[in-house]
């Protein structure tokens, strides 16, 4: 069932409506059904696979846990992750080998394995009891909004929530709509017209002037989180009508000054899922091999995050880029917070230059992430600096139709921007103590924006371009 | 926390996260203090070995919720 | 009180909203399919006069029907003195939505001759009758009532491989409404089942048509029509797939020549042994003999030209040969032959484009169908497709047609300042 067709609106709303409207004893049940209901339109068969390795963990963290101390609780938990290791990295080397076959991965592959990995590592850390009950665990493990693109929820964070008292979907509703609404505008309005011009650079590499090239380069990381945030946003506002809070995958990557802080502001389930679980063990055993043990576990975890997408050499090349400059940054960094505190008055610019720079490293590796080829990489870098050529002629070509709208992408993104930023410092449900008519009407625009949204998927215009991220 | 425990700790806490005025509360976490984070995690719990002459396993660390925590798993490892 | 200027904020607020959605429509260049049609009670469908909208499916075009119902420039029914007129019956291919008006085969070809012939006072107008989904069991009503008053001298009649399968009720593939024909003992008939749609009336065509034309201005009412036309074949969807579950039937076509599944592509390449599908020849043939009597019985010279299907015209050989092979079927198609004899049997001219267009799409390497928004070689003519017809239709008129013959002997005695004999 695809995100962007009424097929899928008319899903999220029975679902909700059941959940709403069944007993709390229930509810876990309801929730699990439409889950497996939801993947079962996508692979029915790997649905079996899914409920199975949902089973297998939910004993084998039982069995870890009673037997706390004792020699089997390490052994099993090894080698369950180990086989949810080979299990994940199976289905991406055979997508790699065999590409073109399309969803060669099956869905949700990367975020249910990273579900239950995390799981049974706190389980045996104790830091997580192991559930008692199967459904709100297999719930936990199928949770549909998040099966596409994440984000990718602990079981700590999620588990309470769901077997929490009372009325749980008070006051989110209206948030949980708006950040859907949210999601598909920057899908629809900003990604995927940026999409256009980015394509447009990617598939004229020889077109003599640098102007296609650049825009190519330079959009490119808006066009990403555009497209993956949207779907963050999507994701957790069906998780908010379901009365549950989902993580937030990103906040204002873009203000990074530093590639370090870029990590722990973009796609932040998984750079925390890895923090926790890879770079902490990690560290913990090289801390005493000084520099070179945090080298180590610095480029470990960017190869991880890069070779999670996928094992090709653009996500070898992405990951090494990046690997770089977190070295190079986390090795200067004491150094440039003293110079700094010498040199207050260079703060400002210094966080300027830091954010740009920061850009710059981004969109370069980003280059290998997006470009078919990395020759393709490369001859796109290399056409940056081949000068404007027939500047007119190419701003004509790059802006023809289909591209001729295009442009809405970039005050489109500007809005998106202006309402993350209030997203974060406010939250999108109603203030309390607003006009009754302020109210209202707010919650009548929210639904006429809905039924505007059901009439854009219905009239097939839109839901053309796939997401990004659904893909891993 | 124990007195001798919580002094030695704000002395570590001061020179890692070099801020001079630094003040240690059992439910202190990362969220209070900016330079805090995965990597000058890693460089305190160096620092904590070495000034008590312990040694933490993986687990134990991954557990440790707050200033708190860390206190009490220090006691825990000197008696 | 309080509550009703509460309600009249919100409502205030919700059209503001409403406002703002529409404009944002605009800035972002969201289209939706236009309105262009009307009921008619002898046609039962055809263009609206004055329709003013965009075609949005195949290229972005501005798309005018004149005051007359046609999509030209504004005619007179009553032609002035010395000019000649050519009258172009056909379908979507013809009447070239996708293209500007002045970049559609018709004006090419009125401008070309004007250059060329236009001396000695005489003139050139092809008047471009074609329309969307158009039959050819309109085609010959519309001769018949509309197109005679306009007194052309040639009248060319273009057939696609729609006019087939649309001269059946069951094979029939575009959803409009339209008069059909049987052949009963023997002779063409109208179908006694055939009724002009209910809004065909005076009345409720002026009606309808108004709010037609103020759907066309506003986004979101495109929009919604859309999305309820698509709602719908869903729900129709559902319900024929429901049933044939329910009758424990497969959805797969049965055999080969079962009649419910044969599409007009495979009607237009291949013979087909079933009854029905020898029906809608059968009508076809009719109806083209029928055209052909009224057009001696009016003195104008009739051509029958064929247009093919989108991969006769591509020229990517290995494209096409790789399609051809895969369903077996050959270059000239099996009603282009049939329609050959057809004209010869009845005096006719007959002009087959598909041969010709692929020609030149390959000599010039060119694709002649395809837009920005459909990929090449797919769909209908695009503005080379459009100005190679054209060239095509010129070429052949200069060749073969008597009344443009005597057009050019006028011209050539008007160069040499010979008198008329």
């Amino acid at each position: 069932m695809q995100l962007s067709s009424v097929e899928f609106l008319l899903f999220v709303a029975l679902s909700v409506v059941a959940f709403r409207l069944a007993p709390r004893r229930w509810r876990p049940d309801v929730l699990l059904v439409a889950s497996y209901i939801f993947y079962c339109t996508w692979n029915p068969g790997m649905a079996v696979a899914l409920l199975a390795i949902t089973v297998i963990c939910y004993y084998a963290a039982l069995y870890i846990e009673s037997s706390r101390g004792r020699p089997l609780a390490p052994r099993l938990t090894l080698v369950v992750v180990a086989a949810l290791i080979l299990y994940i990295v199976a289905f991406k080397a055979r997508a790699m080998l065999y590409p073109g076959v399309s969803l060669a991965i099956p869905l949700g592959i990367s975020y249910y394995t990273f579900r239950l990995i995390s799981y049974l590592l706190d389980v045996y850390w104790g830091t997580v009891p192991a559930e008692r009950s199967l459904v709100p665990f297999a719930a936990y493990v199928a949770f549909f909004p998040q099966m596409m693109a994440g984000p990718i929820e602990r079981a700590s964070s999620f588990l309470p929530q769901f077997e929490a008292e009372g009325n749980p979907w008070r006051g989110k509703t209206f948030e949980g709509a708006t950040c859907i609404l949210l999601g598909f505008f920057k899908k629809f309005v900003v990604a995927d017209n940026l999409a256009l011009i980015v394509d447009y650079g990617y598939r004229h590499l020889d077109s003599g002037s640098s102007l296609p090239n650049i825009l190519s380069f330079y959009l490119y990381p808006l066009q990403l989180y555009a497209d993956f945030s949207g779907l963050a946003d999507i994701a957790l506002g069906i998780g908010l009508l379901f009365g549950l809070k989902g993580p937030e995958n990103f906040n204002a990557p873009f203000s990074a000054s530093s590639i370090s802080e870029y990590w722990r502001r973009w796609h932040m389930t998984l750079t925390s899922w890895l923090r926790d679980y890879v770079f902490m063990p990690l560290r913990m055993a090289t801390r005493h091999w000084g520099t070179a043990g945090l080298v180590v576990s610095v480029v470990a975890n960017m190869m991880l995050i890069a070779l999670w997408h996928g094992f090709t050499l653009g996500f070898i090349v992405f990951g090494l880029v990046n690997a770089t400059f977190l070295v190079v940054d986390v090795l200067t960094s004491t150094r440039r917070q003293k110079f700094w505190r010498r040199h207050p008055g260079l703060l400002t610019a210094g966080t300027v230059v830091g954010m740009l720079a920061t850009y710059h490293i981004v969109s370069l590796s980003e280059t290998f992430f997006r470009a078919p080829s990395f020759a393709d990489a490369a001859h796109l870098l290399d056409g940056l600096a081949a000068g404007f050529g027939d500047l007119g002629g190419a701003f004509a070509a790059v802006t023809a139709p289909p591209n001729h709208h295009a442009w809405v992408a970039l005050p489109a993104y500007v809005l998106t921007e202006i309402a993350d930023a209030v997203r974060r410092k406010k939250g999108m449900s109603l203030p309390a103590g607003i006009p009754r008519w302020v109210q209202w009407s707010a919650v009548t625009c929210v639904a006429v924006a809905c039924v505007f949204m059901s009439l854009l998927f219905l009239a097939r215009q839109t839901g053309t371009n796939p997401f990004v991220y659904a893909n891993f | 926390m124990d007195e001798a425990i919580q002094h030695r700790l704000t002395d570590i806490f001061r020179t890692v996260f070099d801020e001079s005025d630094l003040q240690l509360t059992r439910d202190m976490t990362a969220a209070d203090v900016p330079a805090w984070d995965s990597l000058s995690h890693i460089t305190l719990i160096v620092a904590v070995e070495r000034e008590f002459g312990i040694r933490f396993t993986t687990a134990e660390v991954a557990a440790l919720m707050n200033v708190g925590d860390l206190a009490d798993l220090v006691q825990k490892k000197l008696s | 009180m309080r509550i009703f200027k509460d309600l009249i904020s919100v409502a205030t607020v919700a059209v503001l909203f409403v406002a703002l959605l529409e404009g944002g429509m605009r800035l972002a260049g969201v289209r939706y399919e236009y309105s262009f049609f009307e009921s008619d009670p002898v046609i039962y469908t055809t263009y609206r006069p004055n329709a003013d909208g965009w075609e949005v499916k195949e290229g972005e075009n501005r798309v005018r029907i004149n005051s007359l119902g046609m999509r030209d420039r504004e005619r007179t029914i009553v032609p002035a003195a010395g000019t000649t007129r050519i009258a172009l019956l056909g379908d979507s291919l013809v009447a070239a939505t996708q293209v500007p008006l002045e970049k559609t085969m018709a004006q090419v070809l009125e401008r070309t001759l004007n250059n060329s012939l236009g001396q000695a006072g005489q003139s050139f107008e092809v008047l471009n009758f074609a329309q969307g989904g158009s039959t050819l069991a309109q085609q010959y009503l519309m001769l018949r009532n509309r197109v005679w008053d306009f007194e052309p001298q040639i009248v060319m009649v273009f057939v696609s491989p729609i006019s087939v399968p649309t001269c059946s009720r069951r094979l029939d593939t575009v959803a409009a409404p339209k008069p059909f024909y049987l052949i009963r003992d023997g002779r063409l008939v109208p179908d006694p089942r055939s009724h002009a749609p209910a809004s065909a009336s005076e009345e409720v065509r002026r009606r309808n048509g108004k709010l037609k034309n103020l759907m066309n201005q506003f986004r979101l009412l495109l929009l919604l029509r859309q999305a309820i036309g698509e709602g719908v074949e869903k729900i129709e969807k559902l319900e024929s797939e429901i049933g044939a579950i329910a009758k424990g039937a497969s959805a797969e076509a049965e055999t080969d020549d079962d009649e419910r599944y044969v599409y007009p592509v495979d009607i237009w390449f291949r013979p087909h042994a079933s009854a029905e599908v020898e029906q809608a020849w059968q009508v076809a043939e009719g109806l083209l003999g029928r055209i052909a009597e009224e057009a001696r019985q009016h003195g104008a010279e009739l051509w029958l030209a064929s247009i093919g299907t989108e991969v006769q015209e591509n020229p990517d050989v290995a494209e096409r040969t790789a399609y051809l092979a895969a369903h077996g079927y050959q270059e000239i198609a099996y009603s282009e032959g049939r329609f050959e004899v057809l004209a010869r049997r009845e005096s006719i001219p007959y002009l087959g484009m598909s041969h010709r267009m692929l020609d030149y799409a390959e000599r010039n390497r060119v694709s002649v169908r395809g837009f920005f928004n459909t990929g090449p070689n797919r769909g209908h003519w695009n503005e080379v497709g459009n100005a190679a017809a054209a060239g095509i239709v010129i070429d052949e008129l200069l060749e073969r047609s008597a009344v443009i013959r005597r057009a050019r002997i006028k011209s050539l005695q008007a160069h040499r300042n010979i008198p008329d004999r």
